[in-house]
């Protein structure tokens, strides 16, 4: 199973939704740069397993729609397999709540609702 | 059970006139130690369950502090066009969210919490997270929002009322 901790390997400080709003840790960006790439690398019966908690502290919602939920809106994935594909992990019962809010917005996400434009250097 | 063990008590009292004194003592203090035994556990109990009650109002009390401390930092967010306190504000929303949600998960898995609040509770948490860290939140150049703005003070005092009307009930 692949790994991927957000804390350690993107940012402990998970914030904002574009790349436009020059956080360097935004949705955008974790969507762009890691997630989608690592989703693309997994064999057909792989898993990514995605450690919520390691260093961060909280999410907020701007930043979980346009990470996970931007998969399916994008067109890149259905929410069906994407949620196949992910195990969301932590130790802090805390982030049960952002696993559960990861999960919903997946599941809202309209598949290819929208064309995705890059904000980078907007 | 206490007359009864006074009918025991005359009954031993009546047969220390006659033979087997000795046995009947020995009743008799059997039956004082019973009493006093059942005694201490029910007070054992009615303290405890005294106390868990306490406990309950206590958690939810500072739940409700926790709502209206969440609220006026949301109003103070989300009523400004951004500015030096942006970035403190959004850490603390996104932490006393965080907060509520724990108590909130604590008073849920209390046994005596009633099914129907639990509910109104998680249900508030899921959306007051939507609606006060969606949007542009943390987006630079972000704008007010009267709308939102609303929508939270309206869902806080919701919440609130509700948490007013469980202390009230657990007091009953």
């Amino acid at each position: 199973m692949a790994i991927f901790n957000i804390g350690k390997d993107f940012s402990t400080d998970p914030q904002g939704r574009y790349y436009s709003d020059e956080t360097g840790s935004s949705g955008e960006e974790f969507r762009e740069l890691h997630l989608k790439p690592r989703i693309e690398l997994l064999e057909s019966d792989e898993k990514l397993e995605i450690i919520l908690d390691d260093g961060v502290e909280s999410y907020g919602s701007s930043f979980l729609v346009e990470g996970f939920g931007g998969m399916v809106k994008y067109g890149y994935i259905r929410s069906d397999v994407l949620l196949s594909k992910l195990q969301l992990t932590f130790s802090d019962e805390d982030f049960a709540f952002y696993r559960d809010k990861i999960v919903e917005y997946i599941s809202a996400a309209k598949f290819n609702s929208k064309s995705y434009v890059s904000t980078k250097n907007k | 059970m206490l007359s009864q063990q006074n009918e025991l008590l005359s009954a031993i009292t009546l047969s220390l006139d006659k033979s087997g004194w000795v046995e009947a003592l020995v009743i008799g203090i059997c039956v004082a130690i019973a009493g006093a035994l059942s005694a201490y556990g029910f007070t054992w109990f009615h303290w405890r369950r005294l106390e868990a009650e306490a406990a309950k109002t206590s958690l939810l009390r500072q739940l409700h502090d926790l709502v209206e401390a969440f609220e006026k930092l949301c109003l103070e967010y989300w009523l400004s066009n951004g500015g030096d306190r942006d970035a403190e504000l959004a850490i603390r929303i996104q932490i006393t969210h965080r907060m509520i949600h724990k108590y909130a998960r604590i008073f849920g898995n209390l046994q005596s919490a009633p099914a129907l609040a639990r509910e109104r509770f998680f249900r508030f948490s899921s959306q007051i997270y939507d609606e006060a860290t969606g949007g542009d939140f943390q987006g630079k150049g972000r704008k007010l929002s009267r709308s939102k703005a609303n929508t939270i003070a309206r869902q806080c005092s919701d919440a609130r009322a509700l948490l007013n009307e469980l202390v009230y009930r657990n007091a009953l």
